[in-house]
């Protein structure tokens, strides 16, 4: 016989609960003696007034110790009670290229870039398809990637995915297309460029009343000895900017109330190779993301393309020109290169004013996203490219090679 | 039988020769002289080392790349206890540990070896000496870096780093884009940043640990070689700042026979390199040079590596810091080479036929220290620490200053014999070895497993070698024995009344699990329809 159905009829632990709810539940009754100790003139002091020591505590610092993490309140040395609204790298704008546009003041002339000549790369296509490869499949490198998700079942879970991560695989295509252009390209070229990695940049405005900071990386950069010439003199006053009301054009910036208002441009102007040519900008798509969840649109791409430009080219023309200036003395050129790896978008962005409201405008000339291919995965075992576009390669060539 | 029972390396020559003919002898079978067959050594040293050379012939005979490493975990579900050596980890002391493993001898003057006198490289230094005092200049000027700028809290290692990796980068940029132009090893050479490079090996030659000793002394057979040194397989894993390969081998210095030479010392290191800080983890053999088999650049031409590591060390001795930059050297180089051999086909257990070669710099930019490596031999197991008359060659330069600092945005004292050491490395060529056989244990026609024919053979064995290799964390725990098992069940038999439940309790050793002891991959029902529905459950396994 089990003894524990009977031992546990009465459940202890209950009649104990309820014990300790009624019993604290009591009050002390006043039994008057206070009332006649103070008739008598006794005086009456409480007894945690004596029995508890009232010494102030002395801070000791302990050598060694962890310092307390900063608090991210209005305690923090940084706070601001006005907000200020931020584009930074994983952020997009709602309306995309649109709102961009609108932000920096800027229009497109017309559609596609401007006249560019593309050269044949025949010669060089064999080891750009090695590159990808390389790249793609080759590189040994086993991290975990993001989770896999069906959304036909959502709450299926599949193995995790060991594999390049996507920052490598771009990093490893750029640096190395990169070095094969500067190859194949012109010693006295190459001479004149410089190529900076993990460098910061930040530019602040303020719109219609609004303080506006844009804090990015400039995961690549490539600088030349010289700046690159303008690209277009017709006046812009003419051209009108896109409508998007009713929605506001600081829509979806980050409101903050921690921040420090600066400018900066990365790489001081006293060296030779300090003007920017070429901005390189990653895409990961597991990182860039939408405030809401809904995947990022070509619009949004586009835009965070310009505005990537945008801060390039104004943080150097506020270091170069200083901080008065409104409509520049020579524009102020950069180009941009923005892929994923696999999908390349194309830009130029012409810098004319600093006067983001005037009317005067900035100008941008832009591709479509091209595929560098269709297909670099190992299939059915054997590592397979298929597809292989060479006018991403012709584009990454003429840009680097424009002065 | 009863005598057998006693005799256990006669049943195995029993069941060796299993099979015996009972037919008529015929009459030429008959000889004058009585032909015998060779007397065999039957004792347990004996015959486990016979077992253990038709092992590495298997491992030999295997066709392609991917299969050899598959075969070499072959014998271990779990992985092996490997002793782990970390490129950016090095405790006190541990040269001489290295030295043995690697079978290193090292060479320290204060030039390069003679073999670089010959490369010229006067007019290429004129052409990248200013670029590099710029780059040197801009960098360290740089100061309004990504990381000061969102304060992430570094230590002061990993900020050298930081600086150090990039200027490798600038430098290694400047010094191809000067020479593409006219070496075409350096305009067709394939540049990795930051590769994974993982090697695992078997070095022998160290006393016996403790509880290897124990269990020897309880076989009645094995108490004769209780302290007789054991294998441990030591594993490296690192990286380098920048790495250049290409598709044909660097030159070696020194030919096979001329590394036979006695003079040529390695220390020994008998103690368990568990007493100078290295610690213990089960994994499965990853070899892994930075990229997979097949891609064509598969010889290493120079990496560069960092030291900021070197910063953290706090064992407040000069000495010991210039030892541990050439471990550092010693262990990445040879590390390299030995992943690179394995992917030509060569093993542990398979020695390489011809001398590979590399070079390596370390650096932080103001510092630099150049190594040369000539690979001679894998073979550092076993009997072959004693036996093995071939030695691998380490020459290094002391720590080199290429500039003494910047004054008022200026370099001052540039050392142009550091940045001519470089260019020297770069301007070594590598040359195709004619008339050598350079995959000699691979299959003239499957070299990888891309190479077969059969779809499901070579899906399986790529998905199969990058599993084994991630060396990803298990989804379960592994079996152990609980102290309170130890105690209490097997060293005093204190439950024996207690239902028997667990593997020890019935002799069995789940540790010893060979890696295809599993059940295969399920095929759901609806994918064979024409098949009875008992057949055809499990798909078909391609082990080695």
């Amino acid at each position: 016989m089990r003894p524990s159905p009977h031992l546990c009829k009465q459940h202890l632990g209950w009649h104990f609960k309820k014990l300790w709810a009624t019993q604290s539940a009591r009050k002390i009754r006043d039994a008057g003696i206070e009332q006649k100790l103070l008739e008598k003139g006794v005086p009456v002091v409480k007894a945690e007034d004596i029995l508890w020591e009232k010494r102030p505590l002395e801070k000791i610092e302990v050598v060694g110790l962890k310092p307390k993490p900063v608090v991210f309140d209005h305690t923090h040395p940084n706070w601001h009670d006005k907000t200020i609204l931020t584009y930074r790298d994983n952020n997009v704008l709602l309306k995309g290229l649109q709102q961009a546009k609108i932000l920096t003041n800027t229009v497109e002339l017309k559609q596609g870039l401007p006249d560019f000549t593309l050269k044949s790369t025949k010669k060089i296509d064999r080891r750009v398809k090695e590159i990808i490869l390389t790249s793609h499949v080759f590189d040994a490198e086993q991290k975990i990637l993001p989770k896999v998700k069906d959304p036909e079942r959502p709450a299926w879970n599949f193995p995790r995915v060991y594999g390049i991560t996507q920052p490598r695989v771009i990093k490893l295509l750029l640096n190395n297309l990169l070095q094969l252009i500067e190859n194949s390209s012109d010693l006295e070229v190459v001479k004149q460029r410089y190529v900076l990695d993990d460098t910061h940049f930040s530019y602040n405005f303020e719109k219609s009343s609004d303080l506006i900071q844009f804090e990015l990386t400039g995961d690549t950069l490539l600088t030349s000895t010289k700046p690159l010439p303008a690209v277009t003199e017709e006046p812009t006053e003419s051209f009108q900017l896109p409508d998007i009301h009713p929605i506001k054009p600081t829509i979806t910036l980050n409101k903050e109330n921690i921040y420090e208002v600066r400018g900066i441009y990365p790489i001081s102007l006293k060296f030779a190779k300090s003007h920017p040519h070429t901005i390189f900008v990653p895409h990961v798509e597991t990182e860039v993301k939408n405030l809401y969840e809904e995947p990022v649109t070509e619009a949004q791409i586009f835009g965070r393309s310009l505005l990537k430009t945008f801060t390039v080219a104004a943080s150097y023309a506020k270091e170069k020109y200083g901080n008065d200036v409104t409509v520049l003395p020579k524009p102020v050129v950069v180009q941009c290169v923005h892929t994923n790896g696999r999908f390349f978008h194309f830009g130029i962005f012409q810098l004319n004013t600093l006067d983001l409201e005037g009317g005067v405008k900035n100008v941008w000339f832009q591709t479509g996203r091209l595929p560098l291919f269709e297909t670099c995965c190992y299939k059915v075992g054997r590592p397979v490219l298929e597809g292989y576009n060479n006018e991403v390669i012709q584009y990454l060539d003429a840009f680097y090679n424009n002065v | 039988m009863s005598a057998l029972r006693f005799r256990r390396p006669l049943l195995n020559c029993v069941k060796e020769y299993r099979y015996v003919s009972t037919g008529l002898p015929q009459e030429d079978q008959y000889s004058y002289t009585p032909q015998y067959p060779p007397i065999l050594d039957i004792s347990h040293e004996k015959v486990a080392a016979k077992k253990k050379e038709a092992e590495y012939e298997a491992i030999k005979a295997v066709k392609t790349v991917e299969e050899k490493q598959i075969k070499l975990n072959m014998s271990k579900y779990y992985g092996f206890k490997c002793y782990m050596l970390l490129e950016e980890y090095i405790p006190y002391n541990n040269l001489e540990l290295i030295q043995h493993v690697t079978r290193t001898h090292l060479i320290r003057d204060e030039n390069l070896p003679n073999f670089y006198n010959g490369i010229d490289v006067s007019s290429l230094l004129t052409a990248v000496k200013n670029d590099i005092e710029e780059t040197i200049l801009i960098e360290m000027d740089q100061c309004r870096q990504k990381v000061d700028l969102h304060k992430v809290q570094l230590n002061i290692g990993e900020r050298e780093n930081i600086v150090s990796s990039a200027l490798s980068k600038q430098i290694n940029r400047i010094i191809i884009n000067s020479m593409s132009k006219h070496y075409s090893h350096i305009d067709s050479a394939q540049v990795d940043f930051n590769p994974r490079i993982e090697s695992l090996w078997f070095a022998g030659g160290m006393d016996p640990p403790e509880n290897i000793k124990r269990c020897k002394r309880g076989q009645e057979w094995r108490k004769n070689e209780v302290d007789a040194p054991t294998n441990r397989a030591m594993n490296y894993i690192g990286t380098a700042s920048v790495a250049l390969r290409s598709n044909k081998p660097l030159r070696p210095i020194l030919s096979l026979s001329e590394s036979e030479n006695p003079d040529f010392i390695v220390p020994r290191f008998k103690l368990d390199p568990r007493t100078v800080g290295t610690a213990n983890q089960f994994r499965h053999i990853a070899n892994i040079p930075g990229f997979w088999p097949g891609d064509p650049n598969q010889f290493g031409l120079l990496s560069y590596h960092q030291r900021g590591h070197h910063l953290t060390r706090h064992y407040k001795d000069p000495e010991d810091n210039l030892r541990a930059i050439d471990r550092q050297g010693i262990l990445s180089s040879f590390a390299w080479l030995n992943s690179q051999a394995n992917f030509l086909g060569f093993t542990t257990f398979n020695d390489v036929t011809y001398p590979l070669l590399t070079q390596t710099i370390i650096t932080n930019g103001q510092l630099w220290s150049f190594f040369v490596y000539q690979l001679n031999t894998v073979l550092i197991h076993s009997k072959h620490i004693e036996d093995n008359p071939q030695r691998n060659i380490c020459w290094t330069t002391p720590v080199l200053k290429l500039y003494e600092g910047i004054v008022d945005g200026k370099l001052v004292g540039f050392n142009d014999q550091v940045l001519q050491n470089l260019l020297k490395f770069y301007a070594n060529v590598p040359e195709e070895r004619l008339g050598v056989e350079m995959r000699p244990y691979l299959s003239k026609e499957e070299k990888v497993c891309g190479d077969y024919q059969d779809d499901d053979q070579r899906q399986w064995l790529e998905r199969e070698y990058k599993h084994l290799v991630s060396n990803r964390p298990r989804h379960a725990l592994d079996y152990e024995i609980y102290a309170w098992e130890k105690i209490y069940k097997i060293d005093h038999e204190t439950k024996f009344l207690d239902k028997k439940r667990r593997p020890f309790e019935y002799g069995i050793k789940p540790w010893n699990r060979k890696l295809d002891e599993r059940l295969p991959r399920y095929i759901p029902r609806v994918h064979r329809p024409h098949l009875p529905r008992w057949k055809g459950r499990y798909a078909k396994e391609y082990f080695p």
